[in-house]
């Protein structure tokens, strides 16, 4: 599978010391009534840079959802309704399935067809576009909404482009569903003040520290494990690295989220919350009510309330309804067996869960049912780093086989520092006061104090955060391959 | 926040704070303003800039070498390089240099040893 390789990143050079200071000035100082149509100017750029011949497919496919949603909307024939919704699901999956999944499902048949004697199909030359997997489910939400009468459809074309291709949240979401957002693409007067533009860039800034300073640092180590051969790997650092990974992509995809949330604060935007504390989690089911929060209930919404949800006729429906959602949410990350096998992992865990093991962590001390599900998820992001199986169970041996301590080399000051703080601040969460200082921390601020101090600290931050990135080599998210 | 100061002047006295701190590097970029730091020295593969022409932006090979450009030119770019290098070694003891360890006594020194295991040439 091709992936894009060049994409405006928001930790990036060209964002932070072009992009984004030139289109919050212009968006500061630009009338009301034509801030939409700069947003939509700059995410068409934003999405063309990385994606240049796709913008318009992704163009051409919202044309028609618009039309097809709007002609839904009006009419009062069911069947009709219908008829539309299935169309424009299968367009949308359809394209999904054409540049994501295409090559999977041809590579799989040509081993069937390879072990019967039979010729083989050629591979199609697909570049995977950076973000479908994202703008899709929004698409879907569109479609499906105005079917619900959860909400009216968008009355101006522009209005839902800019819906879907809205920059901060276009490439690895939040995933924000339609109704969600609706009312805030054509009015959020109340919201789009200076106050949340300096609480945006704070919330901005975290994110882009958590990126840069702690998932880049622990990403080396992480590489270390599972890109070396496994000869060259020790059990200490066969841990070691997928410790890392495990705070890696903590910190990479919920940086991702803080910075996509901050800057559509800064334009006045309210999205959903993609993390909260998800490794203080004492289960696998509470896992996912904290852990990509906006794919959990879009699954939930759009494809586990469907099936029938937990108003099945027996526990084996139930189960199977929950075991579906969880192999589907594994294909949406990537169409390889790792991601396949992931979703099930996560998923058998979550009916074993319903069937008898959550009466069992209500039995335990809070401190090990966190550090079982902890645990359980280390493992499962095994087989979602590693490049395919062989490398996962390789690595999973070798954990437990207990072959040699951390090479003397491994650990520095700088690796220590950056480490503890993983630590730190994806266990705080177990602390009822940090929950309420962290809540209180993304609000608009309230005093002149607090205020002028985090803007400086976000100031200094941004300036640290920018050298680094300046002195390293390209450093993409991780959720950016979906 | 609280009265008109804490309402309007001070978030809009911040934002305007904001913007020309995030804009520092372009403004010394344009304008070509003296900084008080020398400009880096060593050996590294110098990128030209890109060329906009249609087919380069479609095949994406213009945004490759333009970030490429850019990584290495924006404004203060040298300036950055020699704060995140001080601030990793008098911090982290880390030197940021590619043949560059820190020795028993915590000071930098070249690791010719290294280099002359790759058969990389003397260094001195």
């Amino acid at each position: 599978m091709f992936v894009n390789k060049t994409k405006v990143i928001f930790s990036s050079v060209l964002f932070l010391s072009y992009f984004l200071p030139i289109i919050l000035l212009l968006y500061v100082i630009c009338p009301r009534n034509f801030r939409n149509g700069l947003l939509l100017f700059a995410s068409i750029v934003f999405y063309a840079w990385g994606a240049p011949g796709f913008i318009f497919v992704i163009l051409g496919t919202t044309l028609l959802d618009f039309f097809l949603v709007g002609e839904m909307h009006r009419s009062e024939s069911p069947l009709k309704r219908k008829f539309i919704l299935v169309l424009s699901v299968c367009m949308n999956l359809g394209l999904l399935f054409y540049f994501k999944y295409c090559n999977f499902f041809i590579e799989n048949l040509n081993g069937l067809l390879g072990a019967s004697g039979v010729g083989e199909i050629t591979l199609l030359q697909v570049v995977l576009p950076i973000g479908i997997s994202f703008y899709t489910f929004e698409s879907l939400t569109y479609v499906i909404d105005v079917y619900r009468r959860v909400h009216d459809p968008l009355k101006n074309f522009w209005h839902y482009q800019l819906y879907i291709i809205l920059f901060p949240k276009l490439i690895a979401g939040p995933i924000v569903r339609y109704h969600e957002i609706a009312d805030q693409i054509t009015g959020r007067e109340a919201q789009d003040n200076n106050a949340n533009r300096l609480a945006g860039f704070f919330r901005f800034v975290i994110g882009l520290s958590k990126k840069v300073f702690i998932a880049n640092t622990l990403s080396e180590f992480a590489d270390l494990a599972f890109e070396s051969q496994i000869a060259d790997v020790t059990t200490a650092a066969a841990w070691l690295g997928v410790l890392c990974y495990t705070f890696q992509i903590y910190f990479d995809f919920s940086g991702y989220s803080d910075m996509a949330i901050g800057l559509g604060q800064m334009f006045g935007f309210s999205f959903p919350e993609n993390f909260n504390n998800p490794y203080t989690s004492r289960s696998i089911t509470e896992f996912w009510q904290r852990w990509h929060i906006t794919l959990g209930r879009w699954m939930k919404n759009y494809l586990y309330i469907p099936l029938g949800g937990n108003r099945v006729a027996s526990d084996a429906r139930l189960y199977f309804n929950l075991w579906l959602v969880f192999l589907a949410s594994g294909f949406w990350h990537g169409a390889e067996w790792t991601f396949i096998f992931w979703g099930i992992y996560h998923g058998t865990f979550l009916v074993i869960e319903r069937m008898f093991l959550l009466k069992v962590y209500a039995r335990l001390p809070k401190v090990i049912s966190v550090a079982i599900t902890f645990f359980v998820v280390m493992i499962g992001w095994i087989f979602f780093r590693a490049k395919n199986m062989e490398v996962a169970t390789d690595l999973l041996q070798k954990m437990f086989s207990f072959e040699g301590a951390l090479p003397q080399h491994y650990v520095t000051n700088h690796f220590i520092f950056y480490f503890t703080l993983a630590v730190v601040f994806s266990f705080f969460g177990l602390s009822t006061r940090v929950i309420r200082f962290q809540e209180k921390a993304f609000l608009p601020m309230q005093n002149a104090a607090p205020a002028v101090l985090k803007t400086a600290a976000a100031c200094a931050l941004v300036v640290l955060a920018t050298a680094t990135i300046a002195a390293s080599d390209f450093n993409p998210f991780i959720y950016f391959r979906f | 926040m609280k009265g008109g100061f804490l309402n309007k002047i001070l978030p809009n006295l911040l934002v305007v704070f904001l913007l020309l701190v995030l804009f520092v590097p372009l403004l010394q970029e344009t304008l070509k303003l003296k900084t008080f730091i020398h400009p880096l020295h060593g050996a590294f593969e110098k990128h030209a800039d890109a060329e906009l022409k249609v087919s380069s932006w479609f095949n994406s090979s213009y945004q490759e070498q333009k970030e490429k450009f850019v990584q290495q030119n924006f404004g203060l770019h040298d300036d950055y390089i020699r704060m995140i290098s001080q601030v990793n070694y008098s911090v982290f003891k880390k030197p940021s240099a590619k043949f560059v360890v820190v020795g028993k006594k915590q000071l930098p020194v070249r690791n010719c040893i290294h280099r002359c295991i790759l058969w990389e040439g003397f260094c001195g």
